[in-house]
């Protein structure tokens, strides 16, 4: 078995002391800055960079790329306590995380999204190993109709994360898709509703908009009762989860899993897409949906193991294609340039003691980061018996710091505090922030691929029929519209009978 | 609480004290604002000469790294700034230039900015699958004529510089191409790759790995002379398509105003520091070629450049504003 | 049975999304719309604009027919506050300094709470300067002044 060869070589050199201990160095910092709100594994690789070129490069690229990764784990940490998204991609673990921790079940969320990233983080290193050649050249398949195909697919799967009422959920989502729009558009190049500050010109962050609508607008809402009430029940349960619980998150973590590895390997769709549609999947199959949003364990499960997965195959058109789906990933491509790797098709065959090296390094990054922030569990819960009156200051703080370090702009943070105004204002009148972010998230690439795909058809709309992926996107759609709107039309039905029946009496 | 509100009045007023004067420059560190996010190419230069003039001078430089709207954002900070030396920019071609004739800014790039010094370029590169029939400058002029302005084109974004040196070439050779935008190269690699556009131009740095590779076919270069990096490829130049040079330079430049002796003093360090092998690997690294020269041949690059892009972008019509 | 518009909930979200709405489709007029096989600019923003409008109708007419008051009251002040707090946070960081501006963002903020004591939050304020120049400035290394005077 010339895999097994493989392996005992990556093993043989990630377990060198010196190569354990940055793979160490390198989770752990992830972890720390994945706590922290705006900063993320961006700009603390560019920061270490420099300082990497003193290492050998297997011992310069494990450590970069656990900081990768690691942050996904601690971005979880911060969006289930306070309901402050620490990475984009964790703002989805809001959802049902922080309603668990509100029930006295942090510690539970906690260590699941950890379990569940850990299973993730594993299966996705094993899908670079076994299929990360031929997925790289199956990703190039996607085309513009398919790219604008999938995000109709996700818009149309967003009325599921309504709760409730359906027309608000859409509506929410409009005006994500509007938000979206602002910048510059890719097409022609105009800038639209950027009011002529050029620092809208990139558009809104997604983090000044997720930390606007969850973590401002949630502080303003436990803000408003009149006497002092702590905000977290005092009773917490135990630290770890329950059997029921590993039992209720197992095949969520699997179905994420698979949701993440097929968004990581598309490039430019970004974790956050992949967290949505994994959280969508479990809420859409669950067998009593209104769970979800009221600290549902699958709704960490999911989401957390798709991102992780997510992160974990972005590797594969990064080392396989030499492409880049990320900003952080063009800089790992830059690290492994500068330290004299060629990625490529060729990657495995060229330089294997470094390919292996790093694929063993994540496994057992991986390791570590389970070992690590199950312990951290404790101190992290712990954190929720601070009095309100000093937490939420705190947590102010750190929207503000975070928001400002993304463009060190403080634009950002103005920014922010207008989505806080907008997040209250709709949160009280029982509008559901996830449709609006998502609808942010999915909007522009929406247009910019439609647009591309009749630019290169030259206004042949046949094409979206015609390429299989899109068709079978599409498909989808259509069938997932059919299963919502028959249940409905039922239920109208029935309400209206009622109607007359109380209008009679 | 007064108390507090003394101490802080009275750190306020030391760091007031501090002014600055031309002979005793500098006397506190100096800002250097990169206009691009870390990590990019820009920062990568910005850091390497910031490291490097620290290092032989013994200033300290601090990064400020101000992205957005392709460096407009940073650029009309520092054009801004109080003229005493203590903020300066790493300016490019597409930041200082080309984004106030794209109406994307809202500076000069005479009028708000005193040049300081060249500090390294990098050309732009045309490069194809490595399927694709295109295998010369002529088959691309062929392919372009024989499908009568549907060759497709593909760019990391409109007014990019690499979009502009796609317009330039179809103006001077006389050819029409379909132009698609992208949003950087992450999608736009894998439409080339996968057959859907035809032609991509990028910079050298940005498409180096992918052309050593093998999976990007390089055609020529936007330069007067060939690239250190790709000595087998021709420049347009060769081909016959005279001035059709389009590369990214990268300049350091401080806003108006500021003392002449100030700017002379950082261009005499600057020149030293790019004259330093270690400085050209470390800018070669970064796919860009070390420069220098005096403050004045940079002001005359700017001065040409203006007239140039003007032209260029009035007859492609290219427009970021209805 | 007659409850304020201004206390029902769906009329108010209704009015909200057609004002969003009528606001993005007024500053979409501005850009190209082009046509379904050409889209302009303007395309994606005047649609999404009207189907906005739209949906705020429905939601408005629904609040009519079937009346759900807001639930509790409105936090203007907290709101105000905290909102207060970010902007003075942003404002300050570029002129006077670190420092200052998590001092005026957490007597600010604090304020939002149900007790404030002065002192209580001067330690806080304190614990949490040290705390954000240790990851910030030096761990991170970005370049923030702890005390500055720009203005």
């Amino acid at each position: 078995m010339e895999i097994i060869d493989h392996f005992v070589l990556g093993f043989g050199v990630a377990l060198s002391l010196q190569n354990l201990a940055y793979c160490f160095l390198g989770v752990l910092l992830g972890t720390l800055i994945g706590v922290l709100p705006g900063v993320g594994p961006l700009v603390t690789i560019s920061m270490l960079l420099p300082i990497t070129f003193g290492l050998p490069p297997v011992s310069a690229v494990i450590m970069l790329s656990g900081i990768y990764y690691g942050a996904q784990y601690g971005g979880s940490t911060t969006a289930i306590l306070v309901n402050l998204p620490g990475e984009t991609s964790s703002a989805v673990t809001c959802l049902d995380g922080y309603q668990m921790a509100r029930r006295g079940r942090a510690g539970a969320a906690l260590a699941i999204a950890a379990l569940s990233s850990f299973v993730a983080g594993c299966i996705g290193t094993l899908l670079i190993v076994a299929l990360g050649v031929p997925l790289a050249s199956w990703a190039l398949r996607f085309g513009a109709e398919d790219y604008f195909a999938l995000m109709v697919l996700g818009l149309v799967a967003a009325s599921v994360l309504s709760h409730g009422d359906m027309v608000k959920a859409l509506t929410m989502v409009v005006v994500g898709l509007l938000i979206g729009l602002v910048g510059t558009d890719v097409n022609s190049g105009v800038e639209r509703y950027t009011f002529g500050l050029p620092e809208l010109a990139d558009g809104i962050g997604f983090t000044v908009l997720a930390v606007g609508m969850f973590a401002i607008s949630e502080v303003v809402l436990n803000l408003e009762q009149k006497e002092a009430r702590e905000v977290f029940t005092k009773n917490v349960g135990g630290l770890m989860p329950r059997w029921e619980d590993l039992k209720a998150s197992f095949l969520p973590t699997l179905r994420g899993t698979a949701i993440g590895s097929f968004f990581g390997i598309l490039p430019g769709t970004g974790p956050s897409i992949s967290s949505f549609s994994a959280y969508m999947l479990e809420k859409k199959l669950a067998k009593d949906p209104s769970r979800f949003g009221q600290g549902a364990i699958e709704g960490v499960a999911a989401p957390e193991a798709a991102n992780n997965a997510a992160a974990q195959t972005a590797f594969i058109p990064t080392l396989t294609l030499g492409i880049p789906g990320s900003a952080t990933m063009a800089l790992i491509l830059g690290a492994l340039i500068m330290n004299g790797v060629q990625p490529g098709p060729t990657v495995m065959a060229r330089n294997p003691e470094l390919f292996w090296g790093v694929i063993a390094s994540m496994f057992i990054g991986n390791a570590l980061l389970v070992a690590l922030n199950l312990p951290l569990v404790g101190l992290w819960v712990r954190l929720l018996s601070i009095p309100y009156r000093w937490l939420f200051p705190a947590i102010v703080m750190f929207c503000a710091l975070g928001n400002y370090s993304l463009n060190n702009s403080a634009i950002d943070v103005y920014l922010c505090a207008a989505i806080g105004v907008l997040g209250y204002v709709l949160a009280k009148l029982k509008c559901p922030p996830a449709p609006l972010v998502l609808g942010y998230v999915l909007g522009p690439m929406m247009e910019e691929n439609i647009r591309r795909a009749l630019l290169l058809s030259e206004g042949d709309l046949s094409i979206f029929v015609k390429s299989p992926i899109s068709l079978t996107f599409l498909t989808l759609s259509l069938l997932l519209l059919v299963s919502m709107a028959l249940p409905a039309i039922r239920r109208g039905k029935a309400r209206v009978d009622q109607e007359e029946e109380a209008g009679a009496t | 609480m007064k108390i507090v509100y003394k101490a802080l009045a009275a750190l306020a007023l030391s760091a007031l004290a501090t002014t600055a004067s031309a002979q005793q420059y500098p006397e506190k560190p100096i800002r250097l604002v990169i206009p691009f996010p870390p990590g990019g190419g820009t920062d990568v230069v910005a850091r390497v000469i910031a490291q490097k003039l620290g290092e032989s001078t013994g200033w300290t430089l601090v990064a400020d790294n101000k992205p957005g709207s392709g460096g407009s954002v940073g650029l009309s900070l520092a054009g801004k700034a109080a003229p005493d030396g203590y903020t300066i920019v790493l300016a490019q071609n597409a930041n200082l230039v080309i984004n106030p004739i794209l109406g994307k800014a809202n500076y000069d790039p005479i009028k708000d900015f005193a040049p300081i010094g060249l500090v390294a370029s990098a050309p732009q590169v045309l490069v194809v699958a490595k399927d694709s029939p295109i295998k010369t400058v002529e088959d691309l002029l062929a392919a372009a004529k024989a499908k009568d302005g549907k060759l497709t084109f593909a760019s990391p974004g409109v007014g990019t510089s690499s979009h502009l040196a796609g317009e330039l070439i179809q103006q001077i050779a006389g050819v029409k191409f379909r132009h698609v935008p992208y949003k950087g190269s992450a999608q736009a690699l894998p439409d080339l790759l996968g057959g859907r556009v035809e032609i991509y131009i990028s910079s050298v740095p940005s498409a180096m790995v992918q052309i050593k590779e093998g999976v990007l076919r390089p055609i020529a270069v936007f330069a007067t002379k060939r690239d250190a990096d790709l000595p087998d490829v021709p420049t347009f130049e060769e081909k016959g398509l005279k001035n059709s040079e389009a590369v990214t330079w990268w300049g350091l430049a401080a806003p108006a105003g500021v003392p002449a002796p100030i700017v002379a003093r950082i261009n005499t360090e600057l020149g030293k520091v790019l004259k330093q092998p270690d400085t050209q690997a470390k800018l070669r690294s970064a796919g860009a070629e070390a420069l220098g020269g005096s403050a004045e041949e940079f002001g005359a690059l700017i001065k040409s450049d203006v007239p140039k892009w003007t032209a260029v972008i009035k007859a492609a019509d290219v427009k970021v504003a209805d | 049975m007659k409850t304020s518009i201004f206390k029902n909930q769906d009329a108010l979200a209704g009015l909200l999304f057609m004002g969003l709405g009528a606001l993005g489709f007024a500053i979409a007029l501005g850009y190209k719309f082009g046509t379904t096989i050409d889209m302009g600019p303007g395309y994606f923003p005047r649609i999404l604009s009207l189907v906005l409008i739209g949906f705020g109708i429905v939601t408005f007419l629904k609040g009519l027919r079937h009346c759900m008051p807001v639930e509790g009251g409105w936090a203007w002040l907290p709101l105000f506050l905290l909102s207060a707090a970010l902007l003075l946070f942003g404002f300050l960081l570029e002129r006077l300094g670190l420092v200052p501006a998590l001092f005026a963002l957490f007597f600010v903020s604090a304020r939002a709470g149900h007790e404030f004591k002065a002192l209580e939050v001067l330690v806080l304020t304190a614990v949490m300067s040290v705390f954000a120049a240790a990851v910030f400035v030096w761990g991170l290394k970005l370049p923030y002044a702890l005390f500055a005077w720009n203005f």
